[in-house]
C-alpha cells in the first residue's frame, strides 16, 4: 500500500511499515549511501572538513543580510535579475509573472528542494503552463504524482519493476528490468523537452556573493541543460545558501559530494554568471534569482539558526533509523529524515502543522554524527518539543498527564506511593496477559496500540537499594 | 528596495543583534583561506599530474590518452573519433548523413594539425554562433560528437574546467553522446584548490570566476544511481567523455 502523503501521521506510518519491501529497499540503499560517504571521509581528514564546514557555514550566517545585498548587487553587475520573496505565493508570484512576461509556456526543471517547498509545479501548472521535472528521479516521481522520498534519491523507494510499469504506461515502452533501458528512454524523451522549453527552473546548492555566481550541483547534466538552453532561466534560493567567496563553495562543495554520495566532485557544477553574453553561442537571454524566505528568517530569531547551516546532503537521512523503518513519505513533507523533523515545522506557517515530525525520532544522535556541519540534530528536536509544549499545540490531556508525571517524579513521597501501586498493579495484570500487558487503561491505551507493556520488577531499586545498605548484599535474597 | 527585501533584511538584522540570540555566535572567525584550501587539496602521491588525471578520469568511467608528443596527440584523437564514428554509423538509421563534428575554435592551436586531419577524412567542422533557433537546434542536436579545449584540468579528481565565450559553445560538451577534451599539459592542475589559490594570489580569483556567462566542471561521463541504487549512464549529457592530454 502506498504512504498516502495527506493522511495523518500515525496513518503515514502505519501505511509505510505495513509494506513488506519498502524497510529493505531503505535500509539497502541507505547503508549502500553511508558506506560510500565514510569511505569518502577516510581519503581526508573528515573531521577537519566538518570543522571547517561548520565554521564557514557559521560565518556567512553571521553575516548573512551583508553577504545577500552583496550578492544581490553582483548578479545585478553580471546582467542578472534578483527577486526577494517572503513566502511562497510570492515567490510563485514572481515566476509566473517572469513566466507571463516572456510568453512562457513549457517549463523544464532540474531537481529543487525550494520549489518542492513552495509547490511551484502546482501553482504554474494551474495558471496553464506545462512543467516537466527532468531529474532521473524526479521524473519517475512526477509520473506516478508522488513526492519524493529522500533529498538526494528522490526514488529511493521504488524497485525498477515499479519504475518500467510506470514507462509502460506514461511512454508505451515494453516492460524492461534493464535500468539503462530505462534510463536511455528518458534521455530521448527529455532531450525534446529542453530543447524546446521557454523557461529552465532550477534551485541552488551555493551562491557566491563577491562574484554574483549561483551554483548547481547534478550528476546527470540536467541543470546543464536547464540553464543552458531555454530563453528564460530562473534560479530559486533559500536565503542560506550565500557563501562569501568561491573558495568557500569549493569546500560546501566537496562536503556535500562527499556527505551526499561519496563523492569527491560531483560529475557537474554549473556556475552561472548572468545570462549569456553579447557574442556568446547559447544560453539563457534572461537571469533570475529568487531569494527565498519562506520562514528563514523567523528560524534564526527563535533560535534554530543553526539548522539554516543545513547543505542539503541527505547524510542524517542515510544514518536515521526511523527514516529506514518509515520512509520520506510517512514525514508528510517536503524534507524528510532528521533534519526535516526538524525544519518541516518551522518553514511551516502553523507549527502545528507538522508538531509530530519532532517526536519522530529516537534521539539517538547518528545523525548529529552524521552531519557535515555538525548540526546538533537531537538537541534542535529537544527544542522544538519544549516549544511545541509551550505553545499548547499538544492536547489538553497530554499536557496534563505529562505535568502530572512531572509532579510525582519531584516528590519523593508521591513517587514511592505511585511507584508501589504501578508495580501492584502492572504485575496484576501482567498476569492476565500472560506476561505482559497487552492494553493500558485510557489514556495510556494510546502507548500500548503497538507494543506490549512489561510488568514493573517485584522489588523497585530504592527497595533493593535499602536491603543493601542494610545487609550489604544486592540480590534481594534477605 | 521591495517591501520583501525590507523585511527580510530587517528580520534578519533584527534577530542577528538579539545579544541572547543561541545561534550564530557573536565573533565567528573569519577565514584563512590558505588554510581552507589546504583541508580538500588531494596530493597526486608521488604520480605526475598526468598519470593521476587518467587514473582518475579512468575511475570515473572516462577513457584518457597521454600523449608523448604533439603528433602523438593528434594520432590519438583522430583515431578516437575515429572509433566514436564507427559506433555512431552502426547506431545511425541514414547511414549516409553526414560525419559531423561540433566543436570550439582553434582545435589547430591546442593540437597542431587537428583541424585539417578531420577535415581530410571527411569530417564537418560545426563551431556554431547562434542556438536560438528551431531549425539550428533541430539540426545540431543531430551531431553525435563534440571536441572542446579546456580552460583547466585538474588531475585528482579527473575534472576538466570549460568556460563559455564566443564561438565556445556550452553545447558542445553537453548535447553530443561523446565529448572529447583536449588538455595542454601547462593546463593542468594537481586539484582545483592549486588553481584556486594560483588565482587569488594573482588578485585574479573573482575575475577568474565570472569573466564568462558560464563556467563548467566536468568530472566524468553524465550518470545517475536513482534507479535501484545501480548506476546508469548518459543520462542526459554526454555517455563518454575522453580526454587527450598534450605535452608541452
Amino acid at each position: 500500500m502506498p504512504v498516502d502523503v495527506a493522511a495523518h501521521f500515525k496513518t503515514r506510518v502505519r501505511q509505510a511499515v505495513s509494506d513488506p519491501d519498502l524497510a529493505d529497499t531503505l535500509t539497502r540503499a541507505t547503508i549502500s549511501l553511508k558506506v560510500k560517504r565514510d569511505v569518502s571521509y577516510a581519503e581526508l581528514e573528515g573531521q577537519r572538513l566538518r570543522d571547517e564546514t561548520r565554521a564557514m557555514k557559521t560565518y556567512a550566517l553571521r553575516h548573512l543580510p551583508a553577504l545577500l545585498e552583496q550578492f544581490e548587487r553582483n548578479v545585478q553587475q553580471n546582467g542578472g535579475h534578483v527577486h526577494w520573496a517572503e513566502d511562497a505565493a510570492e515567490a510563485n508570484r514572481i515566476i509566473e509573472d517572469i513566466a507571463a512576461r516572456r510568453d512562457v509556456r513549457k517549463v523544464v526543471k532540474s531537481k529543487s528542494m525550494a520549489t518542492e517547498e513552495i509547490h511551484l509545479n502546482r501553482h504554474l501548472e494551474a495558471a496553464g503552463l506545462t512543467c516537466i521535472e527532468t531529474d532521473l528521479g524526479e521524473y519517475i516521481i512526477q509520473l506516478a504524482q508522488e513526492i519524493p522520498s529522500h533529498i538526494v534519491a528522490p526514488v529511493i523507494h521504488k524497485r525498477v519493476r515499479d519504475i518500467s510499469a510506470l514507462f509502460e504506461r506514461h511512454l508505451d515502452m515494453p516492460r524492461t528490468m534493464d535500468p539503462q533501458a530505462l534510463c536511455a528512454q528518458a534521455r530521448s524523451v527529455l532531450r525534446q523537452e529542453f530543447l524546446t522549453a521557454d523557461m529552465g527552473v532550477s534551485g541552488c546548492n551555493f551562491a557566491i556573493a563577491d562574484t554574483g555566481t549561483v551554483c548547481i550541483v547534478t550528476n546527470e547534466g540536467n541543470g546543464r541543460m536547464v540553464s543552458t538552453l531555454p530563453r528564460v532561466y530562473v534560479a530559486v534560493m533559500g536565503i542560506e545558501k550565500i557563501v562569501p567567496s568561491a573558495p568557500d563553495a569549493f569546500l560546501q562543495y566537496q562536503a556535500l559530494a562527499r556527505s551526499a554520495t561519496g563523492q569527491k566532485f560531483t560529475v557537474y557544477l554549473s556556475m552561472t554568471n548572468g545570462p549569456r553574453r553579447r557574442d556568446d553561442v547559447d544560453g539563457p537571454e534572461e537571469f533570475h534569482v529568487v531569494l527565498l524566505d519562506n520562514g528563514r528568517s523567523r528560524m534564526l530569531a527563535d533560535g534554530y539558526g543553526e539548522s539554516l547551516m543545513c547543505i542539503r546532503c541527505g547524510a542524517c537521512l542515510n544514518v536515521c533509523p526511523v527514516y529506514r523503518q518509515i520512509s520520506g513519505h510517512a514525514y508528510g513533507s517536503t524534507y524528510s529524515g532528521p533534519i526535516g523533523a526538524v525544519i518541516s515545522p518551522l518553514l511551516a506557517a502553523d507549527m502545528a502543522q507538522a508538531k509530530e515530525l519532532p517526536y519522530a525520532s529516537t534521539l539517538c544522535g547518528a545523525c548529529r554524527d552524521a552531519c557535515p556541519v555538525q548540526i546538533d540534530l537531537p538537541g534542535q528536536l529537544l527544542s522544538l518539543r519544549r516549544d511545541l509544549v509551550a505553545n499548547r499545540s499538544l492536547p489538553w490531556s497530554e499536557r496534563k498527564s505529562m505535568q502530572g508525571f512531572a509532579g510525582v517524579m519531584q516528590k519523593e513521597t508521591a513517587y514511592a506511593r505511585w511507584g508501589g501501586l504501578a508495580g501492584a498493579g502492572t504485575r496484576a495484570a501482567a498476569k492476565l496477559g500472560g506476561g505482559a500487558i497487552r492494553r493500558l487503561p485510557a489514556p495510556l491505551h494510546h502507548w500500548t496500540k503497538s507494543r506490549d507493556m512489561p510488568p514493573f520488577a517485584s522489588q523497585s531499586f530504592r527497595q533493593l537499594w535499602a536491603r543493601r545498605a542494610r545487609t550489604g548484599r544486592w540480590d534481594g535474597q534477605a | 528596495m521591495s517591501a520583501a527585501k525590507a523585511n527580510i533584511l530587517g528580520r534578519l538584522r533584527h534577530a542577528l543583534a538579539d545579544p541572547d540570540l543561541p545561534f550564530p555566535p557573536e565573533n565567528p572567525a573569519p577565514p584563512v583561506y590558505e588554510d581552507r584550501l589546504r583541508i580538500t587539496a588531494l596530493a597526486a602521491d608521488g604520480e605526475d599530474a598526468p598519470h593521476r588525471f587518467k587514473k582518475e578520469l579512468e575511475a570515473l568511467h572516462g577513457t584518457c590518452d597521454l600523449a608523448a608528443s604533439a603528433v602523438a596527440a593528434r594520432i590519438h584523437a583522430v583515431n578516437q573519433v575515429l572509433a566514436w564514428e564507427t559506433e555512431i554509423v552502426d547506431a545511425r538509421a541514414d547511414a549516409r548523413e553526414a560525419k559531423r563534428l561540433l566543436v570550439w575554435p582553434g582545435l589547430d592551436d591546442v593540437i597542431p594539425g587537428l583541424a585539417d586531419n578531420l577535415e581530410s577524412r571527411g569530417f564537418q567542422l560545426h563551431i556554431p554562433t547562434e542556438f536560438a533557433q528551431a531549425e539550428v537546434r533541430a539540426d545540431l542536436q543531430r551531431i553525435q560528437i563534440g571536441v572542446t579545449a579546456v580552460d583547466a584540468a585538474f588531475a585528482t579528481t579527473g575534472s576538466v574546467l570549460l568556460r563559455s565565450g564566443p564561438e565556445r559553445s556550452r553545447i558542445a560538451s553537453l548535447l553530443p553522446l561523446h565529448h572529447m577534451a583536449l588538455v595542454p599539459v601547462a593546463r593542468l592542475w594537481v586539484n582545483a584548490e592549486a588553481w584556486l589559490e594560483h588565482e587569488r594570489r594573482q588578485g585574479a580569483l573573482e575575475q577568474a570566476m565570472r569573466r564568462s556567462a558560464n563556467l563548467t566542471l566536468v568530472s566524468g561521463p553524465s550518470k545517475s544511481a536513482d534507479i535501484e541504487s545501480r548506476l546508469t549512464w548518459g543520462v542526459h549529457g554526454p555517455r563518454h567523455v575522453h580526454a587527450v592530454v598534450i605535452p608541452a
